[in-house]
């Protein structure tokens, strides 16, 4: 046990501890919640309580000493009530005693949720073969699909398993994408991450499935703060989809996840996003703040690492998925769709970071406003000195829905190398009243009309999606856009 | 004649378009089975009336009444003048970046469908279709896919355009100029698919400004359109007198 | 900001000092406003920390400014006697002196400072509190004449007004041009930086045009080296009025335009096309803020860079389109040849749009010759550097051919091959 525990002097903290060596952690737990509030004892009482090594007791330690240094950022183009960082509680549990031991054992008021949602989540698993590692508030609670993985050597699990388990793999590879010094809420989740998942691809595999995990924010004033650290050694390859829903709330919440991908030599990381937290009323009252830190390596020559994202939900989104292309021949993608709605702001967008030489990089960025939100896409192209025959094709594409809301875009753009070629371009538009009327002809009514031309604009990026997945992202953005117009 | 059930009757119509008014009193007849063309100058108000028809937002209605099939036209909404039938071409057909061909007109027949209670197209049936139909409008297979008029050329707008019109199966249907801007091998091809839609219980009005279009496609009535108004009437013969003379002859009057 | 430094730091009393000496008569400094003159040096320098000080040595351009204001040399301009004559009306800015043969028309005046003009009471101190114009304030600071060109009514002027800013070496010099249109006029200027090594010019411009009237404005900035040109362009358009300009900048030290279009009145235009070249170790840096403050307002950006050696470039776009803009056109594009292995650009083309009823669109590019160009041109018997040449002049062309005055065309693409070295 680790000494400097004992100096814990919180006497809520203490009881929580006492109860944690008494019973066990994996037995016991009723509904643990840790008081809100965040110092260096907290830290210690989350690591003690999920058994974690020194190692990691110790990086968690030294980014919170890192954060407490930092100012929060201030939000350009955001528009954003102050976090009050000490009324957060760090960790919360769901009640395991009343614990699903598979999926049929899931509370059915969950599966109803993911249902209303188009998430028929038990039928999905078993109709496409997915693997469903679904978390519910911070700790993971159902794995399908492990040992198939496992006969493929594939390593699937919980972050917190991943470092009982893997703890090589985790001290190698954690914080070396996304270090704790990157940014604020990269800091804050280093030092106070409760789970996520991991995934190891070991040479040569290609995952005989598409790896899937949904994320539900449970209990109020929770904030969730994932950690996912995706390898794909040597020539492997992988597919990767997130789908995240929230019920209703009123309070704000705050969720900083990370995300750390690493490409080896001739490996492919193919990382996909459907985000569709509650994103607050028609008013912008509640919603979840979504600021998340995701990057991916591609360390490996002819490697790749490409991002797929569908942001509909969130009230505050603060999200840049990036590359950095180091391999020779590495190949960076992002596509997205960010709709915002209502009071909905969405400040999206990636960085390539072309460092290697023949890198090659993508952007294509559809961002939709309607009502009174506001749409930002921030992006960030470098060609480095040495970086020869290089290319970026960016694409970036606005679309409005009425006269509230905003659409706006921040390229930056840093070319060192003459012999990379660059090409950027966005536009700007609204649904023309002539294709309304145009659709409407032919005897489609407005709502629909709508909805087939948001799909048309943003067809390049549903059509990066896994089949199933599309569908459900082509209902979400339509469901999101219910009320939008007129 | 008489005895032909009317499809189409508009009476005393005045429309206008922003602050002027352009359709000024017009009536017009049209029976089950029968093809109209309208002619006339460029301004004449031929456009207007297609707009009327299709319920376009920007031609306010300001007097008299259009009824079809026995409904009062004017109070349907587009989508639902559309699903009773009703078809309009297009002269400057819509792009829609990113919404292929085949999902939009999907779309369209389902809407159709759903109106008149009918269940949801099927996917072999709709694509065996859709593929005879393009066959017989020169369209390549993988236009399908592509954007709805999305970088199309003007003859490929139009015969897609027809394509549309094949599928949704109107009764009625109003072309706009179809024939402008094609070559004569589109303009035979599109003949071709617009004689194939007539017959006892279709109708059509094909507004046009040159007589060669009506060498491909017989109206039963010529209307001469000026002014906002028909000025003359006649069968094929008043087609042919009107590419001889021009339409001077019956302006100046 | 804590390490933010102040104008005056980098000014020494004793240079303070110096410069209110050279300016004897100027009661701007010596009388009642000495104050107001006082607070223009407390004006903080901004860091490059800053987003749009990034990649402009702003500093030492400053620092530069002031050492050679001080050697500033008392000489008069004397005119060539040789020199052709044309009807354009010929104007020369040197050394803080406007100089012109014969009589200036009604519409043009120049202003000395030391006449006490109540338009530098009111319109050059009173302007400057708006923020973030260290342009200006150094501007005002070294100010001594000025040029006044106003149109009345339906005054529709063809002679093109040529302004010729001269910089000896070591000079530093702060000219300040105001040009207003009344309604229904139109007017043609030619702005022409003739420069030597070792300059500094502070450039001060502002435009205002009432209602249907129209400018061009061609401005040409020749290479320097070891030198520092920082300009600020103010544009302020009424309804129906259009401003048309056109501009070449080959580079100094430290080259810094800075343009603000402010779109007041409905259907008003900004249309601007410009072509940078640096070479060596040249900058070229281009900022623009244009606000589509009404309806049916256009904006239409092309810059082009062509950059040699070590040369970098900078292109800062800013349209914003506000809430009651609606109809407006917004297009913003920065094209870039990379020539050498070691030259530079940062481009940041940014759309802010607050109304739905627009249609903008930006796009930006980066890249070398197309060798299967130059292969294709070689194959016809023409050797590798007439080729690039070719290439780099019909990369240039998509600006200089949108020159409709013959004249300035001629002017431009001349200019333009001078810039050029092909290796």
């Amino acid at each position: 046990m680790d000494p400097e525990n004992n100096q814990v002097s919180n006497p809520e903290i203490d009881n929580l501890i006492e109860k944690n060596y008494e019973y066990g952690f994996t037995t016991d737990i009723e509904s643990e919640t840790i008081a809100p509030g965040l110092n260096e004892d907290v830290i210690r009482l989350i690591s003690k309580k999920k058994d974690e090594p020194q190692f990691l007791l110790d990086w968690r330690l030294k980014a919170f000493r890192h954060w407490s240094k930092l100012k929060e950022p201030e939000w350009g183009h955001l528009n954003i009530d102050k976090i009050n960082y000490q009324n957060i509680s760090y960790f919360s549990a769901p009640k395991l005693e009343n614990a699903p031991k598979s999926l049929d054992d899931v509370d059915p008021k969950l599966l109803e949720t993911y249902e209303k949602l188009g998430i028929p989540l038990h039928e999905r698993a078993k109709l496409a073969g997915v693997a469903v590692d679904a978390v519910f508030d911070s700790v993971s609670v159902a794995t399908t699909f492990k040992k198939k993985l496992l006969e493929a050597g594939v390593i699937f699990s919980s972050f917190s398993e991943a470092v009982k388990d893997h703890p090589e793999l985790i001290k190698k590879y954690l914080g070396k994408v996304v270090p704790y010094r990157d940014n604020y809420f990269a800091a804050l989740n280093a030092a106070v991450f409760t789970d996520g998942s991991f995934v190891y691809i070991p040479k040569g595999v290609r995952c005989p499935m598409e790896l899937s995990t949904y994320f539900r924010i449970n209990e109020a004033n929770t904030g969730q703060f994932e950690r996912t650290l995706i390898v794909a050694d040597e020539g492997s390859h992988v597919s990767y989809l997130e789908g995240c829903t929230a019920p209703m709330r009123d309070e704000n919440q705050l969720h900083a996840a990370v995300v750390e991908l690493v490409a080896l030599d001739d490996a492919e990381i193919k990382y996909s996003t459907v985000q569709n937290w509650y994103p607050g009323d028609e008013d912008g009252k509640g919603g979840i703040y979504n600021f998340v830190t995701k990057r991916g390596d591609c360390r490996g020559k002819n490697s790749k690492i490409s991002w797929t994202q569908i942001e509909t939900g969130s009230s505050v989104t603060w999200k840049y998925p990036s590359c950095l292309l180091r391999g020779d021949n590495s190949i960076g993608e992002f596509y997205s769709i960010a709709l915002s709605n209502h009071h909905q702001q969405a400040d999206t967008g990636t960085k390539m970071i072309h460092l290697g030489k023949n890198t090659k990089s993508k952007i294509i960025s559809k961002g939709i406003s309607a009502k009174k939100a506001q749409n930002t896409y921030r992006g960030l192209v470098t060609i480095a000195k040495n970086a020869d025959h290089s290319r970026n094709y960016t694409q970036c594409d606005s679309l409005l829905i009425g006269d509230k809301c905003g659409a706006h875009t921040f390229p930056s753009i840093g070319v060192n190398n003459s012999s990379s070629i660059l090409e950027h371009e966005a536009t700007t538009s609204k649904i023309s009243d002539d294709q309304l009327f145009y659709c409407m002809q032919r005897g489609i009514n407005e709502e629909d009309a709508i909805g087939l031309i948001i799909s048309g604009f943003c067809k390049e990026v549903l059509n990066e999606l896994p089949m199933e997945f599309a569908v459900e992202a082509r209902a979400l953005l339509q469901v999101n856009l219910e009320g939008a117009v007129g | 004649m008489s005895t032909k059930k009317t499809l189409l009757s508009i009476e005393n119509l005045d429309a206008s378009i922003g602050d002027k008014n352009i359709i000024k009193n017009l009536n017009l007849t049209i029976h089950y089975g029968e093809t109209h063309a309208i002619m006339g100058p460029n301004g004449s108000g031929k456009s207007t009336l297609a707009k009327a028809l299709a319920g376009h937002p920007d031609c306010e209605i300001t007097k008299g009444s259009i009824k079809y099939k026995d409904i009062d036209l004017l109070t349907l909404p587009v989508e639902e003048r559309s699903n009773e039938g009703l078809f309009l071409g297009f002269q400057y057909p819509i792009e829609i970046p990113g919404l292929s061909n085949s999902v939009f007109l999907k779309a369209a027949i389902n809407a159709k469908n759903k109106h008149q209670e009918l269940k949801d197209v099927s996917a072999t049936d709709f694509i065996k279709e859709l593929k005879e139909n393009a066959d017989m409008m020169g369209i390549n297979q993988s236009f399908l896919s592509r954007g709805v008029n999305e970088g199309y050329s003007g003859g490929e707008k139009k015969r897609n355009e027809i394509l549309q019109m094949l599928m949704l199966k109107p009764t009625l249907s109003v072309l706009d100029e179809t024939d402008s801007g094609l070559d004569i091998d589109s303009m035979k091809i599109v003949s071709k698919g617009i004689n194939s839609m007539l017959g006892a219980n279709t109708s059509s009005i094909v507004i046009t400004h040159y007589e060669r279009l009506l060498k491909y496609i017989k109206p039963d009535v010529v209307h001469v359109f000026h002014n906002g108004t028909i000025i003359k009437s006649g069968d094929h013969m008043l087609a042919r007198e009107l590419e001889e003379k021009g339409y001077e002859w019956l302006t100046n009057e | 900001m804590a390490n933010e430094r102040i104008i005056k730091e980098l000014v020494s009393p004793n240079d303070l000092d110096y410069f209110s000496t050279i300016n004897q008569e100027n009661s701007w400094l010596n009388g009642y406003n000495k104050e107001s003159y006082l607070k223009l040096l407390e004006r903080p320098i901004p860091s490059n920390k800053k987003e749009e000080w990034r990649y402009t040595k702003i500093s030492e351009a400053v620092n530069q400014f002031f050492l050679k204001a001080k050697e500033n040399k008392t000489l008069s301009y004397v005119f060539d006697k040789n020199e052709s004559i044309d009807d354009d009306i010929h104007i020369y800015f040197y050394n803080g002196t406007y100089y012109h043969q014969g009589e200036l028309p009604s519409y043009i005046t120049t202003l000395k400072i030391s006449q006490d003009h109540p338009y530098f009471e009111s319109k050059i101190y009173d302007d400057n509190k708006v923020k973030d114009c260290l342009i200006n304030d150094l501007n005002t600071i070294l100010l001594s004449d000025m040029l006044s060109i106003e149109t009345k009514n339906n005054q529709k002027i063809d002679k093109m007004i040529r302004i010729i800013n001269l910089s000896h070496k070591d000079c530093a010099l702060s000219p300040r041009i105001s040009v207003k249109l009344a309604s229904n006029s139109s007017l043609k200027v030619f702005e022409h930086h003739q420069a030597s090594e070792s300059s500094v010019l502070n450039n001060n411009i502002d435009i205002h045009l009432e209602e249907n009237s129209t400018l061009d404005y061609f401005k040409l900035i020749d290479k320097q080296i070891h030198s520092h040109d920082l300009t600020s362009q103010k544009i302020n358009i009424g309804e129906n009025s259009c401003v048309n300009l056109f501009s070449l900048d080959s580079g100094a030290d430290t080259s810094r335009s800075n343009i603000d279009v402010e779109l007041n009145g409905d259907n008003s235009a900004i249309v601007i096309n410009a072509l940078f070249t640096p070479s060596e170790a040249l900058h070229s840096g281009n900022q623009l803020k244009i606000n589509h403050n009404a309806k049916g307002t256009k904006s239409s950006l092309d810059f082009r860079g062509i950059l040699d050696d070590s040369s970098a470039g900078v292109f800062f776009g800013k349209v914003k389109v506000h809430k009651n803009s609606s109809q407006t056109i917004a297009n913003m594009s920065n094209q870039n040849l990379l020539l050498s292995d070691y030259a530079k650009i940062s481009t940041k083309p940014i759309l802010e749009i607050y109304n739905d009823d627009v249609e903008c669109s930006h796009s930006a590019t980066s890249g070398n010759l197309d060798d299967d160009k130059i292969f294709y041109i070689k194959s016809r018997g023409i050797d590798e550097k007439s080729a690039k040449m070719f290439l780099v002049q019909s990369f240039a062309a998509k600006i200089i051919d949108k020159i409709k005055h013959a004249n300035m065309r001629e002017t431009f693409n001349n200019h333009l091959l001078k810039s050029l070295k092909i290796n």
